[in-house]
């Protein structure tokens, strides 16, 4: 329990770190990249996320996590910032699966809809073919009619 | 940040650099041997193969130790230490505190190694401290790497004050670094220039130095305190606080004051002791000390590893005879203190080892990080030096030591596994690294091609990474299959953990060779902080 | 140029002429200093300090933090011993705040035998 605690706050804080990446002007100006404004309230919520965590944990009186958390910070941390094209090549089979589950909770998603839709939509298929019944029907008697 | 003067700030500048560069090597071969045995217990378990996840001190142990203090001189009772070995067995020590042939105190004793299960004593032998648990084979490469970290392998106190300076070193350019480096937190997010330009080379060694600024310093300092504490702290203080007696020293800050009573009496049930102890401390003990085996005086310490949450492991304390409860122990004094804080801190900060495999990958990559810092810093030197030529041999070397180094200690774990049938793994885990080191040195040395000499020893150390599982499996090591089923998912993940590594190497080898000091460059950007 | 004039001035009407020969050789060499005081004066200041705590640091609740805390921070000692000349730029008080620190710590554990 303790050691998923402290995963998912040094999760939290490297994604705060990114985002404080993407917002430093410094940053952007060697990368050469469009540097993106962050508003007041990405500022702040990146703030929150990379030092919450960290405070939470002491709060909890769990050293082993806050140790782990703070370690885990810097050394990812850097590697993060100094090799962003690495540590995303090293994420890419998680994002792929990310990717996978979204396209599979998409594809259930389509399924359990159409299931659910299914009388309104056979009602409506129904109502469709009834009203094309109907258009024949006045058809054919039409052409009875001009051919009597 | 720290506004200094120019010249104290180039002062600072050449301490950080001189101190870097000159013990460089030394540092480098500390550092990465010090990332490689993070992982130590898992490097031990994994060469020797074993397979057994007995625990023995789970089980009944209490008929084992009884039955061998029978064959054992009373002399030896005054210490028992009863642990697990690297192989599931149960190790016993009985030993008491003499002066070795040297003069200084080493535990003297019979030491006996035990099936936990058919409870069969597998071993017996009489002698220091040092003879008893040495040599057994199957520890070869771990006390390898081990001593490499530990010690350098330089024998005696030389060792440890040679560590120790490293450490002292390192916190010295942390520092100076630091004070030197004038935007650490501005500069935070800012990664490396593009091109392989002087400034973008110290744009690297800078922001892999602010990052890993704390731990450096953290890890060096609690480093240079294992080193010193032995070798100069406790005999100095001794000499002015117990007139040179190291001993009553030792013994008075560990504060066992309880008053001598030889009169003889049984000890109690040590199981219903571990049963008691495992209760409240909520982790099995993993290991035991009992004091005045036999005597009325009798004290039983068992020593709990790190409980979910916290740093520090818990001894506690039992009288011997009644089996009472006494409290627990702290690791200095009978109550806690300052002292006992800050020293049961250093283990846990160093090793890395409180919370399971979370806490020691962490530590792995604080090393390696530590190491790209030493690297990145010894390029930076280089580069600005580039038409020197005393540096450029210097860089020759550099090279050869980067790959020369690991390849060394992939080396050693070859002729750990090729020795294992003779048993003669100590000799030949040492020879393969001394031999593979002075080929990689000589290579290095005569290859005038930086870059071409880098690409060799880098695909030499890739295949060499990828080969060592296939060898361990051939030399009889433990299948996966076998691993797998008893539960031992460390030997598998190791396996695949080199093979892993090795790929990388290979497929981003020529990325990893432009960390070292690949083409001469002779155009010098000159950055504000030079 | 000029302050150098005044010191050797100073030292002229001085009635101190050894401590002030002493306090221009100082200011004449100061990297060599450095390395005296960074070096071996560092360390066995470092050393001292470590003998004469047990007989000034506060024995704590447990009674063995005089005992136990001079071997922890030793290090640290040592590495603001060697640290503080590198960074001080009045080569003239480094000295003497290093060498006073030193008898200071001697005479604790002199006064203590």
């Amino acid at each position: 329990m303790s050691a998923l605690i402290t995963t998912i706050a040094c999760v939290l804080s490297l994604c705060a770190i990114r985002t404080m990446m993407r917002g430093d002007a410094k940053r952007m100006r060697v990368v050469g990249g469009t540097a993106m404004e962050p508003t007041r309230r990405i500022v702040w919520l990146s703030r929150v996320l990379l030092w919450g965590p960290g405070i939470v944990l002491a709060a909890l009186g769990d050293a082993a996590g806050f140790v782990i958390w703070l370690g885990a910070l810097t050394a990812f941390g850097w590697a993060m910032v100094a090799m962003p094209h690495l540590t995303l090549a090293a994420t890419l089979p998680i994002r792929r699966y990310v990717d996978d589950a979204r396209y599979w909770a998409l594809g259930r998603y389509v399924a359990v809809r159409r299931i659910i839709e299914m009388p309104s939509r056979i009602a409506e298929l129904e109502q469709e073919v009834a009203d094309m019944r109907r258009e024949l029907d006045a058809l054919r008697a039409e052409r009875e009619d001009r051919a009597a | 940040m720290i506004a200094l003067s120019q010249s104290k700030t180039k002062r600072l500048v050449a301490l950080h650099g001189w101190s870097g560069v000159l013990l460089s090597i030394l540092l480098y071969v500390v550092v990465l041997s010090g990332t490689v045995v993070v992982m130590a217990h898992e490097i031990g378990i994994w060469s020797a193969g074993n397979t057994s996840v007995a625990h023995p001190l789970e089980k009944p142990v209490d008929h084992i130790v009884r039955s061998a203090a029978k064959s054992v001189p009373p002399k030896y009772y005054d210490e028992i230490r009863i642990r697990e070995t690297v192989n599931g067995e149960l190790s016993i020590f009985f030993h008491t505190h003499v002066k070795d042939t040297d003069g200084n105190f080493a535990d003297k004793g019979i030491r006996f190694i035990v099936n936990p299960v058919t409870q069969e004593v597998i071993s017996r032998r009489e002698g220091f401290v040092r003879e008893v648990f040495g040599d057994e084979p199957k520890t070869a490469l771990e006390r390898f790497l081990l001593n490499l970290h530990i010690r350098l392998h330089i024998p005696g106190m030389l060792g440890l004050l040679a560590t120790g300076i490293l450490g002292l070193w390192m916190m010295v350019a942390g520092i100076s670094g630091l004070l030197a480096h004038r935007h650490v937190i501005r500069d935070m997010f800012v990664p490396e220039r593009s091109g392989d330009r002087l400034a973008a080379v110290r744009d690297r060694h800078a922001l892999a130095g602010s990052w890993s600024l704390i731990f450096a310093f953290l890890l060096a300092f609690t480093g240079s305190f294992f080193s010193f504490a032995g070798s100069i702290g406790i005999p100095v203080v001794g000499m002015v606080a117990t007139g040179g007696d190291q001993r009553a020293l030792v013994e008075r800050i560990i504060g066992i004051n309880k008053p001598d009573d030889p009169r003889p009496a049984a000890l109690a049930s040590l199981d219903y002791m571990v049963m008691d102890s495992t209760r409240r401390a909520g982790t099995a003990p993993d290991q035991i000390l009992i004091t005045h085996y036999g005597r009325r005086d009798a004290s039983v310490r068992m020593l709990h590893p790190a409980s979910e949450g916290s740093l520090m492991g818990q001894t506690l304390l039992f009288e011997g005879p009644s089996r009472t409860f006494e409290g627990v122990k702290p690791f200095l004094g009978t109550v806690p203190s300052v002292s006992n804080t800050a020293v049961g801190l250093m283990g846990p900060l160093h090793f890395g080892d409180f919370a399971g495999m979370l806490s020691k990958i962490v530590w792995v990559a604080l090393g390696s990080a530590m190491t790209f810092v030493i690297l990145t810093g010894t390029r930076l030197w280089i580069r600005r030096r580039a038409e020197e030529p005393a540096w450029q041999a210097y860089r020759r070397i550099m090279v050869a030591v980067m790959y020369g180094f690991p390849i060394a200690m992939v080396a050693c774990a070859y002729g750990f596994f090729l020795a294992l049938p003779s048993g003669e793994t100590h000799y030949w885990t040492a020879f393969a690294f001394i031999g593979a080191s002075v080929l990689c040195l000589i290579y290095g040395w005569r290859e005038r091609d930086v870059s071409r000499s880098a690409d060799r020893l880098c695909w030499i150390l890739a295949i060499s990474l990828i080969a060592l599982p296939l060898v361990r499996l051939l030399m009889g090591g433990t299948a996966w299959s076998e691993a797998m089923i008893s539960g031992r998912t460390i030997i598998p993940s190791i396996d695949i953990l080199l093979v892993m590594g090795g790929l990388m190497l290979l497929r981003w080898g020529r990325v990893a060779s432009m960390f070292s000091i690949t083409k001469p460059d002779s155009s010098r950007v000159l950055g504000p902080a030079e | 140029m000029t302050d150098d004039l005044a010191l050797v001035e100073t030292a002229r009407r001085s009635r101190f002429r050894a401590f002030q020969r002493v306090r221009l050789w100082i200011v004449a060499h100061p990297l060599t200093m450095r390395w005296i005081l960074a070096g071996p004066i560092a360390l066995i200041l470092s050393i001292v300090t470590m003998a004469a705590m047990p007989f000034w640091f506060p024995e704590g609740a447990a009674g063995v933090d005089h005992l136990a805390m001079p071997v922890v921070i030793f290090p640290l000692i040592w590495t603001v011993a060697l640290m503080y000349p590198c960074i001080e730029d009045n080569m003239p008080r480094a000295t003497l705040i290093m060498l006073a620190a030193l008898f200071a710590q001697l005479l604790v554990i002199i006064a203590a035998f």
